[in-house]
C-alpha cells in the first residue's frame, strides 16, 4: 500500500504555529512524519530536544517519525549538529547532503535520502542501498 | 598551486595552454557535462587533437563528465568515461555517485576528481567519495568562506580545489532547480542553465527585454548592456521594488586573496567559461598565471596589479567582480 508523508516544514513559522501543525499531523492521515530543520540552521526557535519531544508524541499517535537534516552544511557547528542527530538514538534520519549519508553508513544506520540529494539512476541508487538506503525522494527533475 | 583553465574547443584550449595553463578541463558534445552548449564542446577527432596538444607540453588534460543521467541515457555516460579514458587523460571531473561507481571500477587506475556539481561541502561527504571511489581531489562549491575552506582542507582526506575566477552560481552547484522550473532543463540533467534554445531578445520602443521561456527575466534600457537571461541573476519585481532578488551579475575574482588561498593549501585554482571565447580564456588565464606565479615567489610582498584587475574587469560578467562567498562577514 502506497503511504502518505508529510515532509519538513520548509518555512520559517513561530513556535506555536510549529506545535500546533504537528498536532493537525498527529490527527491526520498521513502515516510518515518528517521532522526538523533543513533550510537554516540560524532559525533556532525550536531545539532538537522539541523536535525529538514533537517526534515521540508522533510516535505514540502511530506515526513512523524521520529526522530531516540540513541541506547545506557550511560551517563547523553546523557539522557538529548533523553528527549529533545521526547519534539520536529514537529515529531513522533523512540524510539530505552527503555528509550525512557518510555519517550513517559510517554508524551503520539505515537512512532515507531527502529531496535536495541527488539520486538520478539506479547505479547510484543500488550503491546507496548497499549503505543502508530504505528509502528515497525521487529528485523532482526525474523524467517519467 | 595549479592552474586549471576551461577550453570549450580548440582555439581555447591553445590559448589556455599557450598563456601557462597547468591543466585544462573539456567536455564531450553532449549533455554528459555541465557546459552543453550549441557549437561548443569536442568531437573525437577534435579531442585527440586537444590532448596531443597539451599533453605534448607536458600539461594535463581534465575532462567534465558531471551532469547526472537519468536511467535511460547512463550507456551515454558509460561511453563519455570510456572514451576519455581510452585516449589516456590526465583525470576525469565527476559528480553522479552512478558514473563514479562506473568509472572507479572499470578504470580502476584512472584519476579521479570529484565536481563542483557533486555539491559536497565539507570533509565526511568528502570522505564518501574517497572511500568508495577514490577521488583524488575534491572542487567544492562557491558558498563557503575562507575559514570554512580551510576547515575542509584540514580534514580532507584528499587536496582541494577551489574556483578563483568566472561566473558565479548563487545556489549550490548541483542543486540548483531555477532553471529546470523555467525551462525543464538544468545544469543536472541537461547541462546547461537557461539554455539557449529558450532565450529570446525582444527589442520594445524603451529598450531590450529578455526572456527565458516566454518569462521576463530581465529589461535594459536605451545604452544598458544586456546580460544573457541566467535565470538567478534576472531583475525581479518583489513587492514594490524591481531588483537583482537573486544575485548581481557579476564575477567571481580571487586575485586580492591568493595568498590567502595558498597559506590555507589550496592545491589548484580554477577558472570558469567553457562557454566564453578564447580570447577570455587567454586573458585569464595569462593574468592568473602571472598572479600565482607572483604569489608563489612571494606570497608576503604580493599585491594584485591594477593592470591584472582591470584586464580581468573587462572579461567579467557585469563588469563587476566579486569575492563571493569567501569574504562572507556574517559566517
Ligand atoms: S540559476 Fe543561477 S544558481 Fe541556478 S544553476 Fe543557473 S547559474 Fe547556477
Amino acid at each position: 500500500m502506497m503511504k502518505l508523508s508529510i515532509g519538513p516544514i520548509q518555512y520559517f513559522w513561530d513556535r506555536q504555529r510549529v506545535l500546533d501543525f504537528y498536532q493537525q499531523a498527529a490527527d491526520s492521515a498521513a502515516e510518515i512524519v518528517y521532522l526538523g530543520e533543513v533550510i537554516c540552521s540560524k532559525r533556532r526557535l525550536i531545539k532538537s530536544a522539541d523536535w525529538i519531544a514533537i517526534g515521540n508524541e508522533l510516535r505514540q499517535s502511530g506515526k513512523q517519525v524521520i529526522l530531516s537534516s540540513l541541506t547545506l552544511l557550511e560551517a563547523a557547528s553546523e557539522m557538529g549538529s548533523l553528527k549529533k542527530l545521526c547519534r539520536n538514538d529514537a529515529f531513522m534520519v533523512e540524510a539530505n547532503d552527503i555528509s550525512a549519508v557518510q555519517l550513517l553508513s559510517a554508524a551503520d544506520r539505515d537512512f532515507v535520502t531527502g529531496p535536495s540529494f541527488n539520486i538520478y539512476n539506479g547505479r547510484s541508487l543500488q550503491l546507496l542501498a548497499r549503505k543502508g538506503l530504505k528509502r528515497w525522494v525521487l529528485p523532482v527533475e526525474l523524467g517519467l | 598551486m595549479e592552474l586549471v583553465c576551461p577550453a570549450g574547443n580548440l582555439p581555447s584550449l591553445k590559448a589556455a595552454i599557450d598563456n601557462g595553463a597547468d591543466a585544462v578541463y573539456v567536455g564531450f558534445k553532449d549533455d554528459t557535462n555541465a557546459r552543453h552548449f550549441t557549437g561548443l564542446n569536442f568531437t573525437e577527432r577534435t579531442f585527440e587533437k586537444a590532448v596531443r596538444y597539451a599533453q605534448d607540453k607536458g600539461r594535463k588534460v581534465f575532462v567534465a563528465i558531471n551532469t547526472c543521467p537519468q536511467p535511460n541515457g547512463f550507456k551515454r555516460w558509460q561511453a563519455a568515461v570510456d572514451q576519455a579514458a581510452e585516449y589516456g587523460v590526465n583525470a576525469l571531473i565527476l559528480a553522479d555517485i552512478g558514473v563514479l561507481d562506473y568509472a572507479s571500477e572499470r578504470w580502476p587506475d584512472l584519476r579521479l576528481h570529484l565536481s563542483v556539481q557533486a555539491s559536497v561541502t565539507s570533509a565526511e561527504g568528502i570522505g564518501f567519495y574517497h572511500q568508495n571511489f577514490a577521488i583524488k581531489r575534491v572542487v567544492l562549491p562557491r558558498v563557503l568562506s575562507v575559514s570554512q575552506v580551510a576547515h575542509v582542507i584540514t580534514e580532507s582526506p584528499v587536496p582541494v580545489e577551489v574556483f578563483g575566477f568566472g561566473s558565479l552560481c548563487v545556489m549550490v552547484e548541483g542543486r540548483c532547480l531555477l532553471s529546470s522550473y523555467a525551462t525543464g532543463r538544468s545544469p543536472n540533467t541537461y547541462g546547461a542553465c537557461s539554455p539557449a534554445s529558450h532565450v529570446r531578445w525582444e527589442e520594445t520602443p524603451d529598450g531590450t527585454n529578455t526572456r527565458l521561456n516566454g518569462v521576463l527575466i530581465d529589461h535594459y534600457g536605451e545604452g544598458e548592456k544586456a546580460g544573457y537571461p541566467t535565470l538567478c541573476k534576472g531583475r525581479f519585481q518583489v513587492g514594490e521594488n524591481t531588483y537583482y532578488a537573486l544575485e548581481e551579475p557579476t564575477s567571481l575574482n580571487t586575485l586580492s586573496i591568493l595568498p590567502e588561498l595558498q597559506r590555507i593549501g589550496v592545491s589548484a585554482i580554477k577558472v570558469e567559461g567553457r562557454q566564453r571565447s578564447p580570447a577570455y580564456v587567454a586573458q585569464v588565464t595569462a593574468v592568473m598565471r602571472a598572479a600565482i606565479d607572483h604569489c608563489m615567489t612571494d606570497a608576503e610582498g604580493y599585491q594584485p596589479k591594477d593592470q591584472w584587475m582591470q584586464e580581468l574587469a573587462s572579461v567579467s560578467e557585469g563588469s563587476q567582480t566579486t569575492l563571493g562567498a569567501y569574504h562572507r562577514p556574517w559566517q
